[in-house]
C-alpha cells in the first residue's frame, strides 16, 4: 500500500489539528502524527502565533465575555459553546494566504471573523454552531455578496473563492 | 468602522439617536447620559450616519422617545436572512467614526 499526501491550494498544514483522521492504517496514523507535529511547530512560530494562536486567544476571551444572555447590555443573545467550537475549526480551515481576522461577537449569538481593507472592501464570516457558515462582503462599489454554505470543518469552496478574490490570490 | 456596530440585536431594533441640530457637546452628552449607563462602559467614540443610508437599504428609522425624545430604532431587518449582515456592513461603510477627544466631549 502506498500512502500519498497530495498538496492542495487550501491546505495550510493546520487542519492536522482538527480531530479528523480519514485513514486507519499504520501509514495513515504516521502521517497524521507528522502533520500534527508540523502544525504544533507552526503554531509556535511567529506566523502561527499571528494566524492561529491570536484568533484562538480572542475566541477564549469572547467565550468568557459573551456566553451569557445580554452580554452587551442591549439584549444580545448568548453565544453558544458550539459556535466557539465551530469558529475554532474555521480558524484551522482558513487558507494560509489569509491574514488573521478580527474576531467579533455578534448580538444574534454568533462569532464572526472580519477582514477589513477599507470602507468599500470588507469580508465577514459568521458561525453560530449550526454546521454552516454565513458570509457577507463588499468587494468594491456595486460588488457585494451575502449567503450561507454548509461547514463541516472544511472550508466551503465558495468561501475559499471569496477569500482568493478579496486578497487577490 | 466595524460592521458589528450596526448589527441589530435579536429584537431587530437597533438603538440610535437623532443628532440633527445638536452641537458636538450635546451629542456626546446623550451618549454619556443615556447610552453609557446601559452599556456600563464609558463612551469613547460614536458612529455618525445619515438616515438616508438606512432607508436606501430598505430599513426604517422609527422614533422611540424613551429614554429620550431623540431616541430611535433602526428597524426593518430580516433577522432570518444573511442580508442583515451585508446591510450592517454597508451602513458601517457609510458611517463616520468620531472619536472622543476629551473625557466630556469638549474639543
Amino acid at each position: 500500500m502506498t500512502a500519498i499526501v497530495a498538496s492542495s491550494p487550501y491546505f495550510s498544514c493546520l487542519s492536522a489539528l482538527v480531530p479528523i483522521q480519514s485513514g486507519v492504517s499504520d501509514a495513515a496514523l504516521k502521517i497524521s502524527q507528522i502533520l500534527t507535529k508540523t502544525a504544533v511547530e507552526l503554531i509556535r512560530s511567529a506566523t502561527g502565533q499571528a494566524k492561529i494562536a491570536d484568533p484562538l486567544s480572542s475566541l477564549d476571551r469572547l467565550f468568557e465575555e459573551c456566553s451569557a444572555e445580554n452580554w452587551d447590555g442591549e439584549g444580545a443573545a448568548a453565544i453558544p459553546y458550539q459556535a466557539f467550537e465551530e469558529a475554532e475549526r474555521l480558524v484551522y480551515a482558513l487558507p494560509s494566504f489569509v491574514p488573521p481576522p478580527d474576531v467579533l461577537p455578534e448580538p444574534i449569538g454568533a462569532v464572526a471573523f472580519e477582514w477589513y481593507r477599507n470602507q468599500r472592501y470588507t469580508y465577514v464570516l459568521s458561525v453560530k454552531g449550526s454546521h454552516s457558515v454565513e458570509f457577507a462582503g463588499l468587494f468594491g462599489p456595486g460588488d457585494e455578496i451575502h449567503g450561507k454554505a454548509n461547514f463541516d470543518g472544511c472550508l466551503p469552496a465558495m468561501v475559499a473563492e471569496h477569500l482568493r478574490t478579496f486578497f487577490h490570490q | 468602522m466595524k460592521y458589528i456596530t450596526f448589527m441589530p440585536p435579536p429584537s431587530g431594533r437597533l438603538s440610535v439617536y437623532k443628532t440633527t441640530g445638536l452641537v458636538e457637546n450635546e451629542v456626546w452628552q446623550l451618549g454619556h447620559d443615556y447610552v453609557a449607563p446601559i452599556l456600563q462602559k464609558p463612551i469613547l467614540a460614536r458612529a455618525d450616519m445619515n438616515s438616508v443610508v438606512a432607508y436606501a437599504e430598505g430599513l426604517a428609522v422609527e422614533i422611540a422617545p424613551s429614554p429620550h425624545p431623540r431616541h430611535a430604532n433602526i428597524t426593518g431587518w430580516d433577522m432570518n436572512s444573511t442580508r442583515t449582515r451585508l446591510q450592517a456592513t454597508k451602513l458601517a461603510a457609510a458611517a463616520k467614526l468620531v472619536m472622543l477627544t476629551s473625557p466630556r466631549g469638549e474639543p
